[in-house]
């Protein structure tokens, strides 16, 4: 492993001690010798069945306690349809190994799917409960996909834009459970549900940037 | 690599023995402190076994070493604010040029060379470590460092302008 060193002249660093490689050897043997973990993809699989499960299981007990319908959900169909989508999407752009690309497409799809539940939401129902309601569960319902992730980002090397786009996979499980739960205005979706979405996502980015990753793999 | 995803362990002795050397050059140039490239060295070959299944096939091997090498090295200086220590240059003799190339053999010249290059930013110094030392195209520093080919271009560009800079502020 060497490269092209004429044109600029630095001495050969010292070489490593007998001693280092033979820790550094041992080390990886060590971990070798360990049960192999879960790949990449088991964890996006993790995160989306964590995402689109959540998000199932709190409209299968709304349904339940009649706090919605099967018809209001129906016409919710398109919006939840595109959040689901955009979650699945943002969890694979952000484990898999390198995809800036990805990435990058994968925020274009937040921003799209942020504008289309604002859009089609219109003039909206009056609501009994206090809008922070709303932004308080949302973020609460959005910690536990976010937890998932942050654990999964523990696998691979510190990045923000992955740290982000990991963020914004957890969030939308809240602007999910917004679709089922929530009639108001479009006003209300953009303030009161985007924040939500956007407060996991810099929960999850500032968390990860904190923690000490197990691997610095791209 | 992809013998040892497929579990052949022996591959990945082979792996280190092929590579470790060259890595810890690469770490020890990053980093400016031969005992942290150690640690680091242990720290990539960890992150090889740990994210084995992270290694696309058909990938050449030495770039995504590299990129862990990096990774880990970036990291690390960033959570120790790491401030690398530079040497104090107590001799007063002319330098020659930067752009001529000075000669391997002058201890003096070669000293004055790592100094100027200790002080580059460490993004600066890894580009320009990767693209002349490495021999790596832009096009692959980039995909290692998840940037743009245009920012990894600068970074290395504003590196070399900053050498003539240290080299020629001695001159003078």
């Amino acid at each position: 492993m060497s490269g092209p060193t004429s044109e600029l002249p630095l001495p050969k660093p010292r070489p490593p001690s007998m001693e280092a490689l033979a820790k550094a050897r041992a080390a990886m043997q060590a971990e070798a010798a360990t049960p192999r973990r879960a790949s990449w993809k088991a964890g996006v699989v993790k995160a989306s069945g964590t995402i689109v499960g959540l998000s199932l299981a709190v409209a299968g007990v709304m349904l339940a306690v009649g706090a919605c319908t099967v018809d209001f959900l129906s016409s919710r169909a398109v919006t939840l349809a595109s959040l689901m989508t955009v979650g699945v999407v943002t969890v694979w752009a952000s484990l898999r190994p390198g995809g800036r690309v990805g990435r990058l497409v994968s925020l274009g799809l937040v921003a799209v799917a942020a504008v289309l539940i604002v859009l089609v939401r219109g003039a909206g129902e009056p609501s009994t409960q206090p809008a922070w309601v709303c932004t308080a569960s949302h973020f609460a319902v959005g910690l536990a996909p976010a937890a998932v992730v942050i654990l999964l980002l523990r696998g691979m090397a510190p990045n923000r834009l992955r740290a982000v786009v990991a963020g914004l996979a957890a969030g939308s499980t809240g602007a999910l459970v917004g679709e089922f739960a929530c009639a108001q205005s479009a006003g209300h979706v953009a303030v009161f549900h985007l924040s939500a979405w956007a407060l996991v996502a810099l929960v999850v980015t500032f968390i990860s940037s904190r923690l000490t990753p197990r691997s610095y793999a791209p | 690599m992809e013998r040892f995803q497929d579990g052949d362990s022996r591959a990945l002795d082979a792996l280190f023995d092929r590579h470790a050397s060259g890595v810890h050059a690469f770490l020890a140039r990053m980093v400016q402190d031969p005992t942290l490239a150690d640690d680091l060295l242990q720290t990539t070959f960890l992150s090889v076994v740990r994210s084995a299944d992270r290694y696309q096939r058909g990938l050449k091997v030495v770039p995504w070493l590299l990129t862990i090498a990096g990774n880990a090295a970036r990291d690390t200086l960033r959570r120790k604010r790491l401030q690398v220590e530079v040497m104090s240059d107590d001799e007063d003799g002319a330098l020659p040029d930067a752009g001529v190339e000075p000669a391997l053999s002058d201890p003096g010249q070669r000293r004055r060379i790592e100094q100027a290059f200790a002080q580059l930013p460490a993004q600066q110094r890894e580009c320009v470590v990767l693209h002349k030392l490495e021999g790596l195209s832009f096009e692959q520093i980039a995909q290692m460092l998840d940037i743009s080919e245009t920012a990894a271009r600068i970074r290395a560009h504003r590196g070399y302008e900053r050498l003539r800079e240290l080299l020629g502020e001695d001159v003078s």
